[in-house]
């Protein structure tokens, strides 16, 4: 099969990749658009499957467009399945953190926070984004292509902040290391990222008690509580808790059966096993016959 | 009489089953139209309370927003399974629109071949249709009221209908995007309590203080708001009671102490009394956050007792 290059056209075929796309494939058996999509920028042969095709136009994205879920795809394959393990490290993807949203969030022992800064970004909300970051993660680290790289050199050099470039044969090149942000945890910004079932245990686990108070103070109680745990060591147990938001079948992901291109999706999406099979009848089908369906 | 406009969501029918209890005796007064939005326990539990307490309601059979949208069928289901076959004190409504007046014939066919046993129709005007249609609709269905949705037609479109079929609607809520736009606001509602029988209306009605946009389902919002209906010369109004701490959307019970504290003294201060505003008061004396379903709930409440008790 072929597919176009036309810039705005590989843009349009880029919003079939997309965590949002496949929910509506696989929760909502809505597939018109994707159809849509393929029926009016690509040549589709009469054996090409689903997965083809997904394959193509991902590897025409990693050419031509690199989106933020090109970034987040290779992170999740290149650091979480393959440097790291599902065994002992959670993945979180657009995560408040402060005012801002965190692109991708790893935890293991550490918290490590990756602001994916794409050649399609500009650099506009970068300082806030890190200031609220280095209030919660150990190593915060900026994602970049190189268009961007000089610039955020200088403006990071002396910094915590560590650099990482996504090369134009897609690898991942660390040009600064990351160092610890203990100095700059804020006891807000961690206790606002967990929920109240998880501050509740958190609380009972270090003290052995829990304010018994009605529904309207016990987020400030508990907050005045935290506050008196040592910061580092608050900031491990909140890490702590926010690990055991994990996926629910860390091994179907691994499987051979799921395509690497979509490994980002299926974390985030967090699919059930019946849903992995839809995933992979999707897939299999024909794409030549489901265009002619809609 | 007054015609609350409301989507049958959980919390807006929770609202009118607990009024049925609270105002046995008042319930002549008003005349909900019931807007199905989901073929839930909830809407069915509403319908049966309304029958059982003989109280006169619009039930639309056209919906334009939810999942019952052109499910004729399924809505008849809903009410012949929750009220007695034998009931007859509500009205079917058809949501006049440009969609309507395309399938008129079909409409009125299926309107006459139910077995139901209603009152009569209601019909919601929100575009105009022309004459001949008019006479064509009055000449085959039984109609009880034409609701005219005043500011989607012309100025003297509601001349073409019977004055004691005529209840005026429009909403009167002032939405804002964000909560936190309601920040010491409050904003005029309508006096159409006052003057409807003087304008020559057999009733009014209006979307309450959830205005006419739908949506399916809420969110976590930075700012709670209260909206508080009340009278004031002659005219409803509608106080905004919201959160100071509006960031982020931590601590959702803490912002809710923020807005009640503020309703709560300005209801003392002004001499203020509903049976919401008293579970409004009990809420701030216990500091319980009830949920946001139940503020709206509450709102819906005070807003239709507080017509009841003037008209």
């Amino acid at each position: 099969m072929e597919i176009v290059t036309d810039i705005s056209k590989i843009r349009s075929l880029s919003q079939i990749i997309s965590p949002s796309n496949f929910k509506k494939i696989v929760r909502e058996d809505n597939c018109y658009s994707t159809f849509y999509k393929l029926k009016k920028h690509t040549t589709i042969s009469d054996t090409t499957t689903n997965l083809d095709i997904i394959n193509v136009i991902y590897n025409s994205l990693l050419k031509n467009y690199k989106n933020e879920y090109v970034y987040k795809n290779i992170l999740t394959n290149k650091l979480l399945l393959k440097k790291y393990s599902l065994k002992n490290t959670i993945a979180l993807n657009e995560f408040n953190l402060g005012k801002s949203i965190a692109d991708f969030v790893l935890l293991n022992g550490e918290a490590r926070i990756y602001e994916i800064k794409t050649e399609l970004d500009n650099l506009e909300k970068l300082d806030k984004q890190i200031v609220d970051y280095c209030q919660f993660g150990d190593k915060v680290y900026i994602v970049t292509s190189s268009k961007h790289l000089n610039k955020l050199i200088e403006l990071y050099d002396n910094t915590t902040i560590g650099i990482i470039e996504l090369t134009s044969r897609n690898a991942l090149k660390t040009i600064k290391e990351a160092t610890s942000n203990v100095a700059s945890f804020s006891y807000e910004t961690l206790f606002k990222t967990l929920r109240k079932q998880e501050y509740l245990e958190l609380i009972y686990e270090y003290f052995n008690f829990v304010p018994e108070v009605s529904n309207t103070r016990i987020f400030k109680e508990c907050l005045a509580l935290a506050k008196k745990i040592e910061v580092s060591l608050f900031q491990k147990m909140v890490v702590n808790k926010l690990k055991s938001r994990n996926i629910s079948n860390p091994k179907k992901i691994q499987e051979k059966s799921i395509p690497e291109s979509l490994k980002h999706i299926c974390y985030t999406l967090n699919f059930s096993k019946n849903e992995y099979e839809k995933l992979n009848s999707f897939l299999n089908k024909n794409s030549k016959i489901c265009i002619s369906h809609i | 009489m007054y015609f609350p406009y409301l989507r049958g969501k959980q919390f807006e029918l929770i609202a009118l089953r607990e009024l049925c209890a609270l105002f046995p005796q008042k319930l002549s007064k008003i005349s909900p139209i019931i807007e199905p939005v989901k073929a839930s326990s909830t809407l069915k539990s509403t319908l049966a309370e309304l029958s059982n307490r003989n109280a006169n309601f619009n039930l639309i059979i056209n919906p334009r927003v939810g999942d019952l949208e052109g499910q004729y069928e399924r809505i008849i289901e809903i009410i012949t399974s929750s009220i007695p076959a034998e009931y007859n004190n509500y009205q079917l409504v058809v949501i006049i629109d440009s969609k309507t007046e395309r399938n008129i014939a079909t409409l009125i066919e299926f309107l006459n071949g139910l077995t139901l046993n209603y009152n009569g129709i209601t019909l919601i005007h929100q575009t105009e249709i022309n004459s001949q249609t008019i006479e064509l609709l009055n000449d085959q269905l039984n109609i009880i009221y034409n609701v005219i949705y005043f500011s989607k037609t012309s100025r003297r479109y509601y001349r073409e209908f019977d004055a004691n079929t005529l209840v005026s609607l429009d909403d009167y809520f002032e939405e804002q995007s964000r909560n936190a736009d309601y920040l010491n606001q409050e904003s005029d509602f309508s006096k159409e309590y006052r003057f409807y029988i003087q304008d020559g209306f057999v009733g009014f009605s209006d979307f309450l203080t959830i205005g006419n946009n739908y949506s399916e389902s809420g969110f976590l919002p930075r700012a709670v708001a209260i909206h508080l209906s009340y009278l004031e010369n002659d005219q409803i109004k509608v106080k905004h009671f919201v959160s100071d701490s509006n960031e982020d959307v931590s601590d959702i019970g803490g912002k809710f102490s923020e807005a009640i504290n503020k309703l709560v003294i300005w209801c003392n201060a002004n001499n203020l009394d509903t049976s919401a505003i008293t579970v409004y008061r009990d809420l701030q004396a216990r500091g319980h956050f009830p949920g946001l379903g139940t503020l709206k709930k509450l709102s819906i409440m005070n807003h239709i007792e507080l017509i009841i008790n003037n008209i």
